[in-house]
């Protein structure tokens, strides 16, 4: 809320510079967001918070803030003294049908007011605090809403039928408003009524029956206070919000409705001429202010810091709240029903602490040493994937956890996670993968790079389909990309992979032929599963030329996606020394020509088993197939490194092992010895 | 023609100054030194001296022949040297090796978390569906209540007809893990809690609709607001590198009671005031307070007997301060031009 400084001074002192005014109101009480010049006066721009706003948005509460805050004379306390006495109506009468829709209805009468336009201060005031002069009467009422923060509503009295009745709307009932919007309402709806006919929609609009005219004789003044759950609710049902249902939404202290009442009227008296002709009242249950115990020792507790009981004092005087009884450590403070945000002593502490001013706090160390913190396993683990990842030349995207709605045919639509209110179709469902969102990264890089390399960790989210439950896991996703790479580029992520399996421990370490065609974004046959000790743990395979179409990408690319949550426990075990071998290695070439569709993980797997335990390792380091060899078959040639640790082995274990693996391939895949 | 010693001294070392390659050297060796050498057939005709002619020539030829193997080698010494010196292009490209980035927000991050484990913290996560009472009711914003609307929220779609299960949302905020921590583990400790969060509205250049939030709660018998301002203080202190001062201010976060609001001063201008603080010498750079006791209250603690500090900062905001990164929507772009800068 903007604030008028010229204004302000109506209620306070203020002796200091707007910006200064702005820098200690900012560090003791509200933040002042803007100062900003306006012909000769300034205005402060305040962030009113919802604890705040029922006391302090409106320049007499504002002005009692900066009251506290500076030690100014506060000179508005005289509308919170009791007046005279008002005269109650006689002929006229308000019935409340449910206190829980309002706690008070207050209404004034007054009789002989001249209907006109404003004299120029009033209008000037309300026009550069943001609001249209309308007539004397209504103005007034605005007014004084801006001046103590009290919604009011002024009825022509001669179009009443009787009295004032607060109840809800019937269904489909229905109400012009004064600027002659059509509303039809519900039995959700609280309405100001009389007799006959709703007058307004409580706490957000008037209506036109009983609008004030300038033929208007005779007004009743309403000031009352709307539950704040009632009126949001009938805000949002009916789409709109006005300057009074604001106020009620962040609640109000009933007990303003009747000072307001005064001092609307006293305004009108001036401005319009009248009198004021009966009082209506309808409070069933007085809100009357707390008291609270205000302990030193409990407030030092807690701040870490000791005040002296006097200083306490002061600060309660400032905010003019009273003392009610005194101890050598406990003050007994009323709290003013104004103040509805303070419930308990917590709330008091943070006044002391923040008009004492937080600058007085000094620093203290915590008191005692942790001893069993701990990093969270899980995340200790990620940060070391992404460590490796980054090694093997990786970059680290981060990407939203949204997906676009048409990639639900790539789903099972079922097991998506979708939101109630997206902000597009463009972010639509949460992510069941990490791919998708690296096809968005991979889409907007491919203009600039051929050679990417990317990976991400983060959530991925599934609905389960038995329960509906939401299952949320961690994954590291990756993609390769590269122009004509062909089938290398899989081998050179796969590779990857095994030293990111090697680095972290994993054992066991298996790519079998993908089972299902997992969200049709990949190719089958160019795509494995890949399990750690017989367990699933994700897929790496070519993306399918169908779906990188889509954003115009024209390289190979491979992806691998893999869960951490699953990977997790299966590698992270505690390393564990081999001996070193003291006995040297022999290595021995070998190469063949076999049928083409033969796989590797076959040939090794046969390997191993036809030669003895020395056969330690595997290596293939040639490939190729041509004419040469004749159709569908291709040469091989492989390292095969023997050892033992109980011995140097001779020349003749080491050919005799050969031997026999070259009489196991042949039996079993017809080999041919090059 | 056999050479005297007195000739060849004269010779050799003028020929071993004059010659300039390593081969030169090696034929003024064969020719003195060598099997047929000049000096290798004084030696020879030893035999057929006098007994003091053959202690004095022998003598005479032996010290020769060590100097001049000496200055042999030495000339060779330069040679190698002069080779090493040959033209050697220290500008020519280094052979390239690519090592992958980070993205900031790890950094950043890493950098957060390793601070606070210094400090005794241990580093707990919760997962970003999360249910409406964690993230609201339990931390003191029951449903109705206007401070919900400081919250704007993504609402999961319910897929159950089961009025009674609870709604689901993307967190707004990582306090509740808060909750989660709290009704698990008993106090004291000391916790900070990163990780992602959302907030349904329009991006900017300052505001995402996803974000990173690091928050952190310490309690225990006597943990008091004193404490967290010397926490966080240390915290900006080892973040900036540099001695920075902290200044709180009212602040309202319903799960804290009193609240503040945590400036540090200017970590580019020093308080002297620049484009990053908007000329006012000061940050806003998180907000904290004392736990509220009904939060004590929903995890079944007894406020009576325990007490703390909660603090939320953001990730991203640390990174574009540290960094220098101009718009927050950079962190998830996914642009490698962006992320290969760090």
């Amino acid at each position: 809320m903007k604030f008028s400084i010229n204004w302000l001074k109506d209620y306070v002192d203020i002796s200091m510079s707007p910006q200064e005014l702005a820098d200690v109101v900012s560090l003791h009480s509200l933040e002042v967001e803007g100062v900003e010049m306006k012909g000769d006066d300034t205005y402060l721009d305040v962030a009113l918070l919802p604890n705040r706003f029922p006391d302090a948005a409106n320049y007499v509460g504002f002005a009692r803030e900066i009251s506290a805050v500076t030690g100014n004379d506060f000179r508005a306390n005289h509308f919170f003294k009791e007046g005279k006495k008002l005269n109650i109506a006689t002929d006229f009468s308000v019935h409340i049908e449910d206190e829980h829709d309002c706690a008070r209805y207050s209404g004034l009468l007054v009789s002989g007011v001249d209907v006109k336009e404003s004299p120029e201060w009033l209008k000037e005031r309300l026009e550069a605090n943001g609001l249209r002069a309308i007539n004397n009467i209504v103005d007034a009422t605005n007014y004084v809403m801006l001046e103590l923060g009290q919604p009011l509503h002024a009825f022509d009295y001669d179009k009443l039928d009787k009295g004032i009745i607060v109840r809800r709307a019937q269904d489909k009932e229905r109400m012009t408003t004064l600027d002659g919007r059509d509303v039809e309402l519900t039995s959700e709806d609280v309405v100001v009524a009389d007799h006959t006919r709703v007058l307004a929609i409580a706490g957000i609009k008037g209506g036109k029956t009983a609008e004030i005219t300038n033929a208007t004789k005779t007004i009743l003044l309403e000031a009352a206070n709307f539950d704040s759950d009632r009126v949001v609710r009938t805000t949002r049902r009916i789409g709109f919000t006005t300057d009074a249902s604001q106020r009620f939404k962040y609640g109000i202290d009933p007990n303003t409705t009747e000072i307001a009442l005064r001092r609307v009227a006293e305004l009108i008296q001036k401005i319009s001429g009248g009198k004021m002709d009966g009082f209506v009242d309808a409070y069933p249950k007085k809100v009357t202010p707390k008291v609270l115990a205000f302990n030193a020792k409990e407030y030092e507790k807690l701040v870490g810091e000791p005040i002296e009981l006097k200083e306490a004092r002061d600060i309660f005087r400032k905010l003019q709240w009273s003392v009610r009884k005194a101890t050598k450590e406990i003050l007994w403070i009323e709290v003013p029903t104004w103040r509805r945000d303070v419930e308990r002593f917590e709330d008091v502490v943070e006044e002391v602490v923040r008009l004492y001013g937080y600058d007085t706090l000094k620093s203290k160390t915590l008191r005692d040493v942790s001893l069993h913190a701990r990093r969270d396993d899980q995340l200790h683990y990620t940060r070391r994937v992404k460590e490796c990842m980054v090694g093997f030349g990786f970059d680290e995207v981060c990407s939203y956890s949204f997906i676009p709605q048409v990639w639900n045919e790539a789903c099972a639509p079922d097991t998506l996670v979708q939101l109630e209110n997206p902000v597009s179709a463009e972010y639509y469902y949460l992510r069941p993968s990490l791919i998708f969102p690296l096809f968005r990264a991979l889409e907007s890089n491919v203009k600039f790079f051929s050679d990417i390399k990317m990976f991400e960790v983060g959530n991925t989210f599934r609905r389960e389909e038995k329960e509906g439950v939401v299952i949320e896991r961690t994954r590291l996703a990756g993609m390769i990309t590269r122009e004509k790479a062909g089938d290398t580029l899989f081998y050179e992520l796969k590779g990857i992979l095994n030293e990111l399996f090697r680095v972290f421990g994993g054992e066991q370490i298996e790519y079998r032929l993908h089972k299902e065609l997992w969200c049709g974004v990949l190719v089958q046959s160019k795509t494995a599963d890949v399990y750690v000790e017989g367990v699933y743990v994700g897929y790496v395979g070519f993306i399918s030329p169908r779906w990188l179409e889509r954003f115009d990408v024209t390289c190979d690319v491979v992806a691998f996606e893999l869960d951490i949550n699953t990977l997790l426990p299966l590698t992270e075990k505690e390393r564990a020394f081999a001996p070193i071998s003291k006995y040297p290695g022999v290595v021995r070439d070998i190469s063949f020509v076999v049928d083409a569709e033969v796989f590797i993980d076959e040939l090794e797997q046969v390997m191993y088993q036809a030669a003895s335990s020395v056969l330690i390792d595997i290596d293939l380091f040639d490939m190729f197939e041509g004419e040469r060899l004749g159709e569908g078959k291709k040469s091989l040639s492989f390292h095969l490194t023997f050892r033992s640790d109980q011995k140097t082995l001779t020349s003749e274990e080491v050919t005799n092992d050969l031997a026999k693996i070259i009489v196991v391939l042949r039996e079993k895949f017809n080999i041919e010895i090059r | 023609m056999n050479m005297t010693l007195y000739e060849i001294e004269q010779l050799v070392f003028a020929e071993i100054v004059r010659v300039s390659t390593a081969k030169e050297l090696e034929e003024i060796q064969h020719t003195y030194l060598g099997r047929k050498g000049h000096l290798t057939a004084i030696l020879r005709g030893l035999s057929e001296l006098s007994l003091e002619e053959k202690r004095d020539v022998g003598e005479r030829a032996n010290l020769l022949r060590v100097r001049i193997e000496t200055a042999l080698k030495e000339r060779l010494e330069e040679f190698k040297e002069k080779q090493e010196e040959r033209f050697f292009d220290i500008t020519f490209p280094g052979k390239k090796v690519v090592a992958g980035h980070f993205n900031p927000l790890t950094l950043i991050l890493k950098e957060i978390e390793d601070i606070f484990i210094s400090f005794g913290f241990s580093v707990v996560e919760g997962p970003e569906v999360e249910t409406e009472f964690n993230n609201f009711d339990a931390l003191n914003i029951p449903a109705n209540h206007p401070a919900r609307e400081m919250w704007d929220t993504f609402w999961i779609k319910s897929q159950s007809s089961n009025l009674k299960s609870q709604r689901l949302l993307l967190r707004t905020h990582t306090s509740p893990v808060q909750i989660r921590y709290m009704m698990t583990h008993e106090p004291p400790f000391r916790i900070i809690v990163p990780g992602t969060t959302y907030r349904y509205e329009a991006t900017d250049a300052r505001h995402e609709m996803q974000f990173t939030q690091v928050e952190g709660l310490v309690v225990g018998e006597d943990v008091t607001l004193a404490n967290f301002k010397a926490v966080i203080e240390a915290f900006f202190i080892r973040l900036f590198a540099q001695k920075v001062e902290i200044r709180l201010r009212p602040g309202y976060f319903p799960f804290v009671e009193p609240g503040v609001e945590v400036d540090a001063t200017c970590p580019r201008c020093k308080k002297k005031g620049c484009e990053l603080c908007k000329f006012s010498g000061w940050l806003e750079l998180g907000g904290a307070g004392m736990v509220h006791p009904n939060v004590f209250d929903a995890v079944k603690y007894n406020p009576k007997e325990v007490q703390g500090f909660a603090f939320g900062i953001g990730a991203e905001r640390f990174a574009m301060i540290k960094y220098g990164i101009p718009d927050i929507r950079l962190f998830r772009s996914g642009d490698l031009r962006f992320i290969r800068q760090f």
